[in-house]
């Protein structure tokens, strides 16, 4: 076992691809822009992010301009000073840009989760489940006193249903286990995952994108389940080739914000 | 050494391990021990959490958690972990595992936070930061109280519009936010990484399933 290993992410997709692991036609453009978004940050994600930021400040200063109470109207743009002047901002960017490279975090691994014919085969399904843990977990809300409520609407297992709904297949399983501690389990292929990240059910804090994080300041990651456990399961048949997810590669190497 | 890999090859594995690399070969060994090493690394960095003043967590480990990859090498499969951008800067893990010397590269000193309020920020997020020179040494710090341009009378610095760790600088007339130095020296520490036991017998018990 060596420590220290010089060899990077880019040597190793060229060797990837190389070696024949990578689709067929995925040109050196798209790998210079696989390695750049693992290395920095999806482009795509963070103008999304950013132009929200902004969106929210416009609403503001039309909410300001609305008001026909002068003293209210100075409140409201004391507020929008104060909120422009000070760090909020630079917390808004740096909040984006944080999200921007977990993004760009989960698309390496979504990719590491099913290129390899052999990952796919002996890992055909994924598992939904907290990792990281939150002060205010989704699906709660602080109340009153800072006590925490429930939001049951908004937690994942809700979600999750939404997703499989929409998800146009049977290739996922219910919710197992409570909101926090449980999880959800579905085959790669399934489309419940890209139903996830696009807010299936009308949730609007999601990214869009089909891995983790599916939505802002998640602490729920996918991992692999070995093909014994989704044949015991029922999502897969013993010898039944496992297929991959349909990676938007168009979307998922979007332009690399410098 | 930005980016860190644990290499698990023929050369360097147990005897068990080399025998099944040697059986099922390096695409097939790859594809049966890739989500189980992710995952047990990923824990591994999740469970390292916060820092040793007990400052506020800036999820710094929990950054590297999320890049964790498997990738197939000549002989054998590697577990890295990409750097990240933090601060603006690319930051690999090799430093805390490796340890060494760090030294400004654009600027002339380096601010170390001393602060639960700077603990994972930078000086250009503080406003009107000036230089205090001491037998200590040099400190950036943050006046508390402010004289208003208006009205000259003394004003507290982050009473309105300011939240979370930056109010509480009101609590004091000043702050002292950051340490300026030339240069630090850092520990390495091997338990940043998952142990080699943890993860080989993670390989094998990954590889002795498949065979059930």
């Amino acid at each position: 076992m060596i420590l220290g290993d010089s060899s990077t992410v880019a040597q190793a997709l060229q060797k990837l691809q190389a070696e024949g692991k990578l689709p067929q036609g995925l040109s050196c453009e798209q790998l210079a822009k696989l390695s750049r978004a693992i290395q920095k940050y999806s482009g795509e994600v963070s103008d999304r992010i950013i132009k929200k930021i902004l969106a929210d400040w416009k609403d503001k200063i039309q909410a300001a301009q609305s008001l026909t109470d002068p003293a209210a109207q100075r409140g409201v743009i004391y507020d929008l000073t104060q909120f422009v002047g000070n760090e909020e901002i630079a917390n808004s960017i740096r909040f984006a840009l944080k999200i921007s490279q977990e993004v760009a975090s989960g698309a390496g691994q979504y990719l590491n989760q099913n290129l390899s014919p052999e990952v796919l085969d002996e890992y055909p399904a994924l598992e939904f489940k907290r990792l990281f843990d939150r002060t205010v977990p989704r699906g709660l809300k602080r109340g009153p006193k800072g006590a925490l409520i429930m939001v049951p609407e908004d937690n994942w297992p809700s979600r999750w249903a939404a997703a499989g709904a929409e998800a146009g297949d049977e290739d996922w399983l219910e919710w197992e286990g409570d909101a926090q501690e449980g999880r959800g389990v579905a085959l790669k292929s399934s489309g419940i995952w890209q139903a996830l990240g696009n807010g299936a059910g009308g949730y609007d804090d999601t990214l869009g994108n089909p891995f983790p994080p599916f939505a802002f300041n998640s602490g729920f990651m996918t991992f692999g389940v070995h093909r014994d456990e989704a044949v015991n399961l029922g999502l897969i048949g013993a010898d039944e080739v496992a297929k991959p997810a349909k990676i938007n590669f168009a979307k998922l190497f979007s332009e690399v914000a410098s | 050494m930005n980016e860190v890999s644990i290499r698990i090859a023929s050369d360097t594995a147990t005897p068990e391990l080399q025998r099944w690399i040697g059986e099922l070969g390096v695409a097939r060994f790859h594809g049966r021990v890739n989500d189980d090493l992710v995952q047990v690394t990923m824990v591994h960095l999740k469970q390292l959490g916060g820092n040793v003043r007990g400052y506020p967590s800036t999820g710094f480990y929990e950054k590297f958690a999320r890049g964790v990859l498997c990738i197939p090498t000549e002989n054998g499969v590697a577990v890295v972990i990409p750097p990240q951008i933090i601060q603006g800067r690319v930051v690999g893990l090799g430093m805390r595992v490796f340890g060494g010397t760090i030294t400004p590269q654009t600027v002339k000193m380096l601010a170390i936070p001393i602060s639960p309020v700077s603990y994972g920020h930078v000086p250009g997020e503080f406003p009107n930061l000036f230089l205090l020179k001491t037998v200590k040494g040099d400190y950036l710090c943050q006046r508390g109280e402010e004289v208003s341009d208006k009205t000259g009378r003394i004003r507290q610095v982050g009473k309105s519009g300011l939240k979370g760790n930056v109010g509480r600088r009101i609590n004091s007339n000043l702050v002292f936010l950051f340490k300026l130095v030339s240069s630090v020296t850092q520990d390495g520490n091997r338990d940043v990484l998952p142990s080699d036991e943890k993860l080989l017998q993670t390989a094998i018990d990954a590889v002795g399933r498949g065979l059930n």
